[in-house]
């Protein structure tokens, strides 16, 4: 039995023997070793190991939740008496639910590390940007490789194990030219194959190309109403907001969300379909259950435009008598279209192609506002100058009723797969 | 060329010589010292003798032929800073428009830094505004590094986090203007109260969202408005500042978000200043 199945096992039984019906236990070990590079330098080689235990008890309809860090006996004791101590102390709601059945081991991803050939990827990368972007000044670069051995048990027999490793890299960059310099950019994408160059994977080429092409700006002039082409970096992270903001378990629960009522309606353009999806070959190491024990499989959120699913658990679904979302929602993928970037840029009259937001959280309305960094004007169907001190405002959920096109090219970072997504009607604001 | 190492009150520096002129004067660290030979070449001794002077007080200028080596843009920032006289100060922004180039605070600040001829190039009379620059935020690592002393801002979040030179309960301090005063004479503007996140770029560029905010019309307070978006170039906005409050509020909820997490608190006065604000 490893170290993982006793403190599991032990946590379980005590919350178990206190009169937590509806328990679960989960106990992990991490082993991180990372390569740190500041300035172009490497400045540092660690290798981390960590425990973390993480106890839920539902007794008499009242959960009580505890983290740990320690697999000793006296600790995990410890903490599965405080969970039960928890959950006696909160309000009752017959809404918490774990799961009551699923069974299952897993190994996936790259488990063991080869941290020669890490290193010599890493050392590879450095010297393609200094050679090719030569204007590139790297901020910091971080590779690394974990791996994660887990164990899941609940009290009505849920078991699962997975074990599940994979290669992690994060650039921060930004171009530079005497005095000028770009806006600063970050990317980083997870493998579990160590066979090609990193400069080849995830966005990164292209981000280090633009960041060069991103030192001399013009200031927008004025507001106008145009289109914006949002890069898959760029992207992830406005559909993230827009999600979180229409389709999770926070705002159907308060009932602020513009989707509430929405299910099975179109909510978008129907050329674009929005999955999750932990099973696909594309995303490393995929979740197998969810947190609250369920076996995880894929779904679609919206689909050809139809909202399907909410990205909601169980709990939020008991609440809200609404469909639990089959997983816990991290593996995004969004359907590629069938134009080419270069073509969606071509029919594109005025507007800008944004590879970073940086904005304030949007309203419940969906109203957002924020910075165009690392973007460039788009006039008459071409690419013109970076812009500098440029803002876009729009509303999430109109976005995805006026999308202007969808690139067939896609950016797969190991998380999740997205193309390039182009929005018309967002107003675009400068000086 | 010619080197020799000398000796001052804040530590040893080394001064090069070229073809008769003086292209290098910095601070080494005590373990760097090179071997080698000590040229006493008569420019190499008279920035001896001038510099002894300098740290005596008895120097307020200097009179060795200089030829640093930089870009043309750095050339005319070391100019400029030449030109201050002992005893008083310049800001980045100040030394920006000397030079035709009013939006390039940041990179005056850049060619400061650079500056390979200390002392006699006074990089250290370029200030922050009002406000004095009197310190870059560095741990111990940097400040070997850039000859500074640690400023203990190296922190770590969790057991096996590396500490990383980061944000710092940061506070401005107040003014002696009165809000209501700000206010009332405020023709067409804003009263912005609270923010959600915030972002610093490279460029000086940043953004901060709003969550609470009203209209100010004709000196008064008039809609609230929508969640939106403020954002400016830092080194810009600070110098747009015209009236600062006499009370001071802190925050102690905020993050500051670099690789790690990390608490950090945040203070200051109501601040009038000209942003760019988001929406449609």
């Amino acid at each position: 039995m490893t170290r993982e199945h006793k403190a599991a096992n032990l946590a379980l039984d005590r919350m178990v023997a206190a009169g937590a019906r509806d328990a679960s236990a989960q106990a992990a070990t991490s082993r991180k070793s990372e390569f740190s590079v500041e300035g172009g330098r490497f400045t540092l080689l660690r290798t981390t190991l960590d425990h973390s235990l993480a106890l839920q008890a539902i007794k008499d309809q009242r959960r009580g939740t505890v983290s740990g860090n320690s697999f000793d006996q006296e600790a995990v004791i410890a903490a599965a008496g405080d969970c039960v101590a928890s959950a006696e102390a909160g309000q009752p709601d017959p809404a918490w639910e774990i799961a009551r059945e699923g069974q299952g081991k897993f190994v996936s991803g790259a488990v063991e590390a080869d941290l020669d050939k890490l290193f010599e990827r890493t050392k590879e990368l450095l010297d393609s940007i200094r050679r090719e972007y030569p204007k590139v000044i790297l901020e910091q670069v971080i590779t690394q490789h974990t791996t994660h051995n887990t164990v899941y048990l609940n009290s009505h027999g849920v078991r699962y194990q997975t074990t599940q490793g994979s290669y992690g890299v994060s650039v921060m960059f930004s171009g530079h030219e005497d005095e000028k310099s770009s806006s600063f950019n970050y990317t980083g994408f997870s493998t579990a194959s160590l066979d090609r160059p990193f400069l080849e994977m995830g966005g990164l080429r292209q981000n280090l190309e633009d960041a060069q092409n991103q030192i001399h700006t013009r200031q927008t002039e004025g507001k106008f109403e145009g289109t914006v082409i949002f890069t898959p970096d760029c992207l992830d992270g406005m559909l993230g907001e827009l999600i979180g903001n229409f389709a999770t378990d926070g705002v159907l629960l308060d009932g602020t969300s513009l989707w509430k009522d929405a299910l099975g309606t179109r909510v978008a353009d129907e050329r674009l379909t929005i999955s999750f999806k932990p099973s696909d070959p594309r995303i490393v190491n995929g979740e197998r259950y969810t947190g609250e024990g369920f076996l995880s499989e894929d779904y679609d959120l919206i689909e050809r435009g139809v909202l399907k699913q909410f990205m909601i658990s169980a709990y939020g679904a008991n609440k809200t008598g609404k469909k639990r979302a089959p997983n816990s929602s991290f593996s995004m993928i969004v359907e590629p279209g069938t134009t080419a970037l270069e073509d969606i840029i071509k029919n594109t009259k005025k507007g800008l192609l944004v590879s970073r937001y940086s904005g304030g959280a949007a309203g419940t309305g969906g109203e957002f506002s924020g910075v165009a960094k690392n973007s460039f004007l788009i006039e008459d169907g071409k690419v013109g100058p970076a812009v500098s001190e440029t803002m876009i405002s729009g509303n999430l959920a109109g976005m995805l009723k006026h999308i202007a096109g969808i690139s067939r090219e896609t950016v797969e970072d190991g998380n999740c797969s997205l193309p390039w997504l182009a929005v018309n009607g967002i107003t675009i604001s400068g000086k | 060329m010619h080197q020799r190492m000398i000796l001052t009150p804040l530590g040893p520096m080394l001064a090069i010589e070229d073809a008769g002129f003086l292209i290098a004067l910095d601070f080494i660290r005590e373990g760097d010292i090179p071997g080698g030979t000590q040229d006493e070449t008569p420019l190499l001794l008279e920035t001896q003798r001038q510099l002894e002077q300098y740290f005596l007080g008895k120097r307020k200028e200097f009179t060795i032929p200089l030829n640093p080596r930089g870009t043309a843009f750095q050339q005319a920032v070391w100019a400029r800073l030449r030109a201050i006289p002992y005893g008083k100060t310049a800001t980045y922004g100040q030394l920006a428009l000397e030079v035709d180039r009013p939006r390039a605070s940041r990179a005056v600040g850049q060619a400061n830094h650079v500056n390979p001829i200390s002392i006699s190039i006074p990089c250290h009379r370029c200030v922050g505004a009002n406000g004095k620059l009197v310190g870059y935020m560095v741990n111990r690592e940097l400040g070997r590094h850039f000859n500074m002393r640690p400023q203990g801002n190296a922190r770590a979040f969790g057991f096996n986090d590396e500490p990383l030179i980061r944000m710092r309960n940061t506070a401005i301090h107040p003014g002696i203007s009165k809000l209501s005063d700000m206010i009332s004479q405020t023709e067409d503007g804003y009263y912005l109260i609270n923010t959600n996140n915030g972002q610093a770029d490279t460029t000086g560029e940043f953004m901060f969202g709003v969550t609470i905010g009203y209209e100010i019309k004709n000196g008064r307070l008039g809609r609230a408005i929508f969640d939106t978006t403020i954002s400016g170039v830092a080194f810009e906005m600070l110098k747009t500042v015209d009236m600062v409050s006499d009370t001071v509020t802190w925050a102690s909820s905020g993050f500051c978000g670099k690789k790690q997490p990390m608490t950090v608190g945040m203070g200051g006065p109501e601040l009038r200043c000209q942003v760019i604000i988001g929406g449609k």
